[in-house]
């Protein structure tokens, strides 16, 4: 330890160990407080996490996929096997536009999304459901604009 | 969120070690039990890569990926490993004296003990978490895909965010489900989990016969207290897997320079293969782990750079498969947006670029001092006699911020700014490589010129360490410690259907349940039948914990709700009373 401190001012043993030294120091002054502060937030993190409800944990954001009431209505109509397709407005803007399918296939995997007009489950983000033909019934639909229902076929 | 999940996980991280140790057994002789346990962090980090490679390359060839298939992948790769071990005439395991001497002082107890209460803080914030953005729209919906076809879809594929994203995490998340017997996305963040005590051990592993404790023990609790890495460690993103490949890739590449050990160059390029195939990134960063490399051993060129160009071809090799695949199936490039060459149309984003992201290297609330502190030992590296280290370190540092640049440069369409959060994402992985090299950096600059061999002035001073009850007494008392206060304050939460189920309560309408059931069709069936025998007012509908529940709603009493009962079961229903707390 003697020989250490005396070589402290030598170049460039010396200074080198000093930077050393000073590196751990500032590492150690920085670790005791990010410690607390990550314990901290683990604590308040598995506190949020355990008061999530089912929904908040396992359904689709609102802002993705328009309703998590009726997206979880389809998810409890369809088979597994099911396949259904996404019809939009036109006009429609936002994450229900660029997003919502992505969201639907992540959720409800095995069903399967599909382009065709032959699909007989079918989600209406603020489309035309006349257009979807006479026979389709409404299964879900809490008036958020998203309508889940089954074509006639 | 059920027991069971967290066991079946658990039982596939420990395939996932055996894997990785036996092919490090291939690479690297054995030479004792302890020097296995040393380096198990790395064979961990070599299994998960070793099966990116292996589980993508099978799905490129149409192989399914199902419980059977990779059970045999698990025992093909560890057979191979063993037998490759032997064939090297491996003299198998040596006894071993016990612990290295000295290691558990009570200093190192006290971090290590540290370093374990943070881990289980990250397990208890974990285990119930949500699912952000990114994994609802492109990580679960591959993930889901693999793991209920088996394969690939490239229409499925194509209609999802970054179609060309290599498949290497979502095959291991797939293989997770299996794992924990179902799609269970809220308890899939306790893999990341693993992956995170995967890096630490491996980084402490491959340090703690080089550097001495006093350096190496803070430095380490240092990086993985970085509130950036903390935040995200368990988000089920890429970026921080991405980050442990690449960060340990570069630490062995960094000690193959030093020490000109083959097996760390091989070992690292099987990680930077696995960062290549976990985010389109890992390709960039292996190229400035290269670079650096190169640039570090110019004066000893001709024997150097043939085998860390090697090293950069052969990890390329190993995702090659996944990016031919793509593209025969035509899914779009993940190239820049406006191609490789199409940053020089777009000049104006070159410096605000490279400002933003040194900006972000450089953010104490995102990586505390982690890179000043590169920066410094860098210096006091070079300046001890470390040069080729020190240079390397440099050119890393250098590379992987013009690289985190242009990954922003050349694609126009990204904000120059940390709104969306996405530049601490992509810094975040040459920031864990920095920190995970500063210790041997410092220890170089410790020791300067002296002469004398790392591994025996490291273990001089650990031969003067302390009482090894006491040290092992401490990091139980703290491994001890945290859970307890935590139960103290509420036991574990699984969450399960049986949440949504609330007591009836005296004064409170009630509901009458005729019975719940996985789908709505079936619960409409035993509505109808509900309705057929005269309980009119019958409902099905979801219940709010994933199933859906036939009740009537709004009983003013528990008296009348029971008279109701009463009825139902002369009409062979099974009813139940619930309290309405919507009534």
């Amino acid at each position: 330890m003697g020989s250490v401190v005396a070589s402290v001012g030598q170049w460039p043993e010396g200074i080198a160990r000093l930077g050393v030294v000073i590196c751990v120091a500032a590492s150690v002054l920085v670790i005791v407080p990010a410690f607390v502060d990550a314990l901290d937030a683990s604590d308040s993190w598995a506190d949020r996490n355990a008061a999530l409800d089912y929904a908040a944990r396992s359904v689709p954001y609102e802002e993705a996929v328009g309703s998590q009431r009726v997206v979880e209505d389809a998810r409890l109509w369809m088979p597994e096997d099911a396949t259904y397709r996404v019809v939009t407005a036109p006009d429609l803007q936002g994450p229900l536009q660029w997003a919502a399918p992505a969201f639907l296939t992540g959720f409800l995997l095995p069903r399967r999304q599909t382009d065709s007009p032959d699909a007989p489950w079918v989600f209406c983000f603020g489309c035309d459901l006349a257009a979807l033909g006479e026979g389709f019934e409404v299964l879900s639909d809490d008036g958020s604009g998203v309508i889940f229902g089954r074509t006639g076929r | 969120m059920t027991v069971r999940a967290i066991v079946g996980l658990t039982g596939l991280n420990f395939v996932v070690l055996v894997v990785g140790v036996s092919v490090l057994s291939a690479i690297r002789p054995w030479r004792s039990w302890v020097d296995t346990l040393r380096l198990a962090g790395v064979g961990y980090l070599v299994g998960v890569s070793s099966l990116f490679t292996v589980l993508t390359a099978e799905l490129v060839l149409g192989v399914p990926i199902r419980p059977s298939t990779f059970a045999l992948t698990s025992a093909c790769l560890a057979g191979a490993g063993v037998w490759s071990a032997r064939r090297r005439a491996n003299r198998g395991l040596e006894r071993s004296g016990g612990l290295p001497p000295g290691l558990p002082s009570i200093g190192v107890a006290v971090f290590v003990g540290a370093a374990a209460v943070y881990y289980l803080a990250l397990f208890r914030a974990a285990r119930l978490s949500d699912l952000s953005w990114d994994v609802w729209a492109s990580w679960l919906p591959k993930a889901k895909a693999i793991y209920f076809t088996g394969g690939l879809d490239p229409a499925l594929l194509a209609s999802l965010p970054g179609p060309s994203y290599p498949p290497g995490l979502p095959a291991l998340h797939a293989v997770a489900f299996h794992a924990m017997g179902s799609a269970d996305a809220t308890t899939l963040h306790l893999q990341y989990w693993f992956l995170g005590v995967g890096f630490a051990g491996a980084v402490i592993g491959l340090l703690t016969t080089l550097v001495r404790p006093v350096l190496l023990c803070p430095l380490v609790l240092l990086l993985l207290l970085m509130p950036d890495i903390r935040n995200r460690a368990t988000d089920l993103y890429g970026d921080v897997p991405l980050g442990y490949l690449v960060a340990l890739g570069a630490l062995l590449v960094l000690l193959w320079i030093r020490e000109r050990d083959s097996w760390q160059l091989v070992t690292a390029t099987i990680l930077l293969g696995g960062a290549m195939l976990t985010k389109r990134e890992g390709i960039l960063f292996a190229l400035c782990i290269v670079v650096a490399a190169l640039v570090a051993t110019y004066r000893e060129r001709r024997q150097t750079w043939p085998r860390i160009v090697a090293m950069g071809a052969a990890a390329f090799a190993l995702a090659l498969p996944w990016r031919v695949w793509f593209m025969l199936e035509s899914l779009p490039s993940d190239a820049p947006e406006e191609g490789y060459l199409g940053v020089f149309d777009h000049l104006d984003r070159a410096w605000p670029s490279h400002e933003l992201v040194l900006r972000t290297l450089f953010d104490y609330d995102l990586w505390l001092l982690v890179p000043t502190l590169a920066i410094a030992a860098i210096g006091l590296a070079f300046v001890a006699g470390a040069r080729r280290e020190a240079v390397f370190a440099a050119a890393f540092l250098v590379t992987a911020a013009v690289g985190s640049a242009w990954t922003f440069w050349s694609n126009p369409s990204l904000d120059i700014g940390v709104e969306e959060g996405l530049v601490n994402r992509v810094v975040g992985t040459p920031a864990l490589a920095l920190g995970a090299m500063i210790p041997l950096l410092l220890e170089l600059a410790w020791r300067g010129r002296a002469g004398i061999a790392i591994a025996e002035d490291v273990g001089r001073a650990r031969a003067r360490t302390g009482p090894v009850a006491v040290a092992m007494g401490v990091v139980v008392a703290l491994i001890v410690a945290y859970p307890a206060i935590t139960v103290a304050k509420g036991g574990p939460r699984f969450p399960s259907p049986e949440d949504c189920i609330l007591a009836p309560v005296a004064g409170q309408k009630v509901r009458v349940v005729f019975g719940y059931r996985a789908t709505l069709p079936e619960a409409i069936a035993l509505r109808d039948r509900a309705l057929e025998v005269g309980f009119e007012g019958t409902e099905a509908a979801q219940d709010g914990c994933g199933r859906a529940r036939v009740s009537v709603d709004g009983v003013p009493s528990i008296g009348v709700g029971q008279e109701v009962m009463a009825a139902a079961r002369t009409v062979d229903l099974d009813p139940s009373l619930e309290l309405d707390p919507d009534g």
